[in-house]
């Protein structure tokens, strides 16, 4: 039951390259180059590593970072709901950079994040290792994992014989970035990586970094050549 | 000791003349003068071209005013202690009267001796630390040592000397600190660092004079800058003592400061900078009568277009090594110094002792070339830079300059190190790497015969020091803002600072001046019970002590030399980016040998010895010097002045001739743009002369500007001649105008300015300078974590959330002066407005090459990167991705 608004919205951005389409297990998912999922079936959007309050958790070192991060990634956040309006978001995974987030967090921010939960019907905080749990004062649902017809979605990658319906997953934690040479060109930024049986998506927060996918530990764990659909310049390629 | 060293103001003591006399010196008037001055407490800038004993000018009247001091000590020591005198009398009639002649003999001159030792050791703690040298490199740190100790060996003098810089062992360190000698050799951040300890008005206190080495390498530069506080900071603790000593002595004279510098085009601004901001120095200049010989490389088979490397002259590069007693191969890069110095070797069948030096090899690695250097048991060394400053090593005949000169003082200072005999000529070779840096060779050769030389100009104080300046005074000792700006204000290039920025300089010191703060707030500065500012903790501290100066670094990791199982010797580093290209198997040279990539264990690269079949060398990103703007108009003349061309290899002169029939020369009072297609895209070359600084602006703000014409630029490349562009879309004349209009300085400037990828380099420096994100990483320990920040990402918040923040200010200012070239730019835009000659040829001119193959190219992130990416899109067909959307939202219904 998408509106008129979503299916136009979407067919524009795949049109100039915003989104892309792609298919995973069978079910047919939206990757945007905003760094989110979309799952028009369900009407849900994914978010990824949000990494809540890093700059504050990394000033406590005699960094004296600017902690402008949290505002930053609200801010984002917004705008994708506002471009994809879901009825259903879930965030996976080490959403809070650490247990004492929320103590740094402002309170502005805080008000500004449970305001944002207000506005969709249903939101789950998939936990993460650095987020193995999340303080009651914000809403939204919490979950160590999620399947939604034959996808799981998770935070670090299980093992799928663990979970009968499920057939591959979505997970987060690896922050995949990528670099592809074009005509004597270095292009570089986030990405995502799929295999049949898993998506790698992006960190979504402001001051989160990337793991190269040419890395020991991302190669081992995908299957021999895993589609990377890289973002760049807000536009997102599979190449 | 000389049993009295007696002193008469501007004189040279009898002792002294008698020293200089057995080594058959004469001491020149210069260095008469320079004992006048300290004798009349007048700083002074000496500029002598090297081996001109500018050293022992900087030392002698330091070393004359401690001989002299020593004397009254130890005489006022010998009066008082008669009873030394006796024991010495009985200890000689004993002598005389005992059998065990030699034993007692020997023990009891021991004890005299120890008792002359004591006394000589209570001396020297009276006179304390007397002089300070400060020189830009550790390894003349080292050498002046070993000058230093031939004087005071010779005249047995009790002057104590030491250095201090980042190579000194923490034992030594404390011995230092304890005793501090008398004089200390010492680079500029080991200053500063030993001037953010609270001891440092005790161990300062006392000093009379600072010696500046190789002041105009400091000049012009953020460490020079730095230095310059550094030493308004010892002015401060100077005068703090003064005050607090008002009633023991009157009239204790300022720091006198002595600056030792190589012949440039601009002593007075020179002189204004080793001032301080009252007063500027007195100026001696030593001239050389003699002018070097210089001649550009002309016999070789074959000149390439263009590269770098000029490995096509190895042959003949050797062949001079062979001729010659003793040589230096300058090179510009470290990546040239490897690969020339792997090539000659390829080619050393006489086997002669041929070795390299460059700033990334590791210290033990240099101390052995060095100290082969100075025992002459070398025939030629390959160096970068590393090596230009003055270090008095061996018998050099002959300088062998590989690559363009890149400016004419430069190039002198080079030829200087060969040769030290003032009165005879220097002699230097030049061997272009290409066709086109012969044109600039030549220009060098006629400018050195003109006796003219180049300079720039001086720039206002970098912002970006001084909240690492302010924490490292307030880590010595507490205090307030007025006193730490009154300090600021007394280092010349800051003499002009305005009291607000300091003020935001200052609040971001202490919390990071951000307009939203966390309620937590993190302080690097607290307020004391006196009202006064402090570190906030220990670990500032700490973390400030570990991080000063100014150097910021492309991420560098050491590289160890493996031989078994991750046990091996560090031997230098490499930068990051090139390391993380490297895969297992990889063989790159480093140190002259061959080594093969194992991995990148625990920050470091790990390497096993291997042979060698397509070697990637190490490419370092230091040694990029822009074209002087003297010797960039020297080009142009030249190439308009075809009666010179007769001192050019043939192959140039051919090259030119090639170039006038197939496409045309640039004329000196217009500029040149060819266009033709190469490789896949369209390609402009424009033809400047400004230098690497004005063209890469000069790229960045006409790449703009085509973006905005929809002409799809992709990437632009430069050199210090001119820029190549290449886009997608061809550039036609008409568009040329609106491209290069003056203009561009003004709208697209701004634009940019606020948007620019360069910027972002900009800001990387200047977080790291500042304090802001740390450069030097803890080791691994558990609790710490590793703080690898992207500074891009803080410089997008801080621009989006916080744009009057000071440090995009700081950034702004930074750019300007070490990226941009402003004024060079304005001009040249100015003086070719309508003055363009555009031509479309069908394929690249033979000018065009050197440029057009230049590796490195600065990329546009905007509708030609697109389109690419669009080009490479997997997504094949558009037809078949609609049907997936189709299909997708159909699922939904």
């Amino acid at each position: 039951m998408l509106s008129e608004y979503q299916k136009n919205t979407i067919q524009d951005r795949v049109m100039n390259y915003a989104a892309i389409p792609c298919q995973l297990a069978g079910q047919r998912l939206l990757l945007d180059a905003a760094g989110v999922v979309f799952w028009p079936k369900h009407q849900l959007l994914i978010f990824s590593d949000l990494h809540f309050e890093k700059a504050s958790f990394l000033s406590q070192f005699a960094n004296p970072l600017p902690k402008l991060d949290t505002q930053d990634t609200v801010k984002r956040m917004l705008s994708a709901l506002s471009v994809y309006t879901p009825q259903h978001v879930v965030c996976l995974g080490d959403s809070l950079h650490d247990g004492n987030a929320l103590n740094r967090m402002l309170t502005s921010d805080l008000a500004a994040i449970n305001i944002m939960l207000d506005g969709v019907a249903k939101w789950t905080w998939v936990l993460g290792n650095h987020d193995p749990s999340i303080p009651a004062d914000i809403a939204g649902d919490r979950a160590q994992y999620l399947v939604l017809d034959n996808i799981l979605l998770v935070h670090e990658p299980e093992d799928l014989n663990t979970f009968i319906d499920a057939d591959a997953q979505i997970i987060g934690h690896f922050h995949p970035k990528t670099r592809k040479k074009l005509a004597r060109h270095w292009v570089k930024g986030k990405c995502f990586s799929k295999d049949e049986s898993k998506l790698l998506m992006p960190a979504f927060g402001s001051y989160t970094g990337g793991l190269d996918i040419q890395h020991e530990v991302l190669t081992s764990l995908m299957t021999a050549s895993p589609e990377c659909y890289l973002m760049y310049n807000q536009k997102i390629y599979l190449v | 000791m000389p049993s009295k060293v007696k002193r008469t103001k501007g004189q040279i003591p009898d002792a002294f003349g008698a020293w200089f006399e057995a080594k058959n010196w004469s001491i020149r008037p210069y260095q008469k003068k320079m004992v006048n001055a300290f004798d009349n407490a007048q700083s002074t800038l000496l500029i002598a071209p090297t081996g001109a004993g500018k050293t022992l000018s900087g030392f002698l009247p330091s070393l004359i005013d401690l001989a002299s001091m020593y004397s009254q000590k130890l005489a006022s020591e010998t009066v008082s202690d008669s009873a030394c005198t006796s024991a010495n009398t009985t200890a000689i009639n004993q002598v005389k009267a005992s059998a065990d002649k030699n034993d007692r003999a020997v023990d009891t001159l021991n004890e005299s001796n120890s008792r002359n030792r004591k006394a000589d050791a209570n001396a020297a703690k009276e006179i304390g630390l007397h002089t300070l040298y400060i020189s830009p490199l550790k390894a003349l740190t080292a050498d002046i040592q070993r000058n230093l100790s031939q004087p005071i060996e010779e005249m047995s003098l009790p002057i104590t000397v030491a250095a201090r810089t980042g190579d000194t062992t923490s034992y030594q360190r404390q011995k230092q600190r304890k005793n501090p000698p008398n004089i200390l050799l010492t680079t500029p951040e080991s200053l500063m660092l030993m001037l953010s300890y609270a001891d440092a008005p005790r161990i300062f206190g006392k000093l009379k004079t600072v010696i500046i080495d190789e002041a105009h390498s400091f000049a012009h530069s953020k460490r020079g800058d730095f230095t310059s506080l550094a030493l308004a900071r010892l002015d401060d603790i100077k005068s703090t003592i003064q005050a607090s000593q008002l009633s023991h002595k009157k009239n204790i004279p300022n720091l006198i400061r002595f600056g030792l510098s190589a012949t440039v085009a601009q002593p007075e601004v020179l002189a204004t900078w080793l001032g301080n901001s009252d007063q500027s120095c007195r100026i001696i200049v030593a001239k050389s009568k003699v002018k070097p010989k210089v001649k550009i490389l002309t016999n070789a088979k074959h000149i390439p277009f263009g590269g770098y490397m000029a490995k096509y002259a190895i042959k003949e590069i050797y062949a001079a090594v062979e001729k010659a007693k003793m040589s230096l191969v300058f090179v510009n890069t470290r990546a040239q110094a490897e690969l020339i110095f792997q090539a000659l070797w390829e080619e050393n069948k006489a086997v002669l002792p041929i070795a390299i030096y460059h700033g990334s090899l590791s210290k033990e690695q240099r101390a052995k070339t060095e100290a082969m250097m100075a025992s002459g048991s070398l025939k030629a060394i390959v160096a970068t830079s590393a090596l230009e400053l003055g270090i008095d090593w061996g018998d050099i005949d002959l300088v062998i300059q590989v690559g363009a000169p890149k400016g004419v003082s430069r190039l002198l200072q080079r030829i200087g190190r060969s040769n030290h005999r003032m009165d005879e000529p220097s002699n230097a070779l030049l061997v272009p790497a290409n066709r086109f840096e012969a044109l600039e060779c030549l220009s060098a050769i006629k400018a050195i015969k003109k006796g003219e030389l180049d300079g720039e100009p001086a720039a206002a104080g970098s912002l970006d020091i001084l909240p690492q300046f302010i924490l490292n005074c307030l880590c010595s000792q507490a205090s307030d803002i007025t006193s730490i700006y009154q300090t600021v204000l007394n280092a010349a290039p800051y003499s002009g600072l305005d009291k607000v920025t300091f003020e935001k300089l200052w609040a971001f010191t202490k919390d990071g001046g951000y307009a939203l703060q966390a309620y937590e707030r993190y302080n690097r500065l607290s307020v004391n019970a006196d009202g006064l500012y402090e570190p906030a903790s220990k670990r500032v501290i700490m973390r400030h002590r570990q991080n000063i100066g100014t150097i910021v670094e492309a991420g560098r990791l050491k590289v160890k030399r493996v031989t078994r199982a991750h046990t091996g010797k560090i031997i230098g580093e490499v930068e990051e980016y090139f390391a993380q290209q490297l895969v297992k198997g990889d063989t790159f040279y480093f140190a002259g040998e061959v080594l093969r990539f194992e991995g990148i264990r625990e920050m470091m690269v790990e390497a096993k010895p291997g042979k060698a079949k397509e070697p990637k060398i190490p490419s370092y990103v230091g040694g990029q010097m822009p074209l002087s703007t003297y010797l960039a108009e020297g080009v142009r003349q030249l190439l308009n002045d075809s009666d010179s061309w007769r001192e050019l290899p043939v192959l140039v002169r051919d090259w030119l001739d090639l170039q006038k029939d197939y496409s045309r020369l640039p004329a000196t009072n217009r500029i040149l743009i060819e266009q033709f297609p190469f490789r896949q895209a369209q390609i402009i070359m424009v033809y400047t002369f400004e230098g690497r600084k004005a063209n890469q602006t000069l790229g960045m703000l006409v790449t703009r500007r085509m973006e905005k014409l929809g002409l799809k630029p992709l990437s632009f490349s430069i050199s210090d001649y001119g820029l190549s562009i290449s886009s997608i879309d061809v550039v036609h004349r008409q568009h040329i105008a609106q491209l290069f209009h003056p203009d561009i300085l003004g709208d697209e400037l701004e634009d940019w300015m606020l948007e620019a990828p360069m910027l972002k380099r900009s800001f990387r420096r200047v977080a790291v300078v500042s304090g802001l994100i740390e450069q030097q990483y803890h080791s691994t320990k558990k609790t710490m974590r590793q703080v690898t920040f992207s500074t891009d990402l803080i410089y997008d918040t801080l621009k989006q959330y916080d744009p009057d923040h000071i440090l995009l200010q700081v950034t702004r200012q930074d750019a300007e002066r070490e990226l941009l070239d402003l004024n060079r730019l304005a001009d040249m835009l100015i003086r070719f407005v309508d003055c363009y000659d555009f031509i479309a040829l069908a394929k690249a001119s033979p000018m065009a090459i050197p440029i057009v193959l230049s590796v490195r190219s600065e990329q546009v992130i905007g509708a030609g990167t697109q389109a690419l990416l669009e080009q490479a899109n997997l997504y094949q067909e558009a037809e078949n991705m609609m049907d997936d959307v189709r299909a997708m939202l159909e699922g939904t219904a």
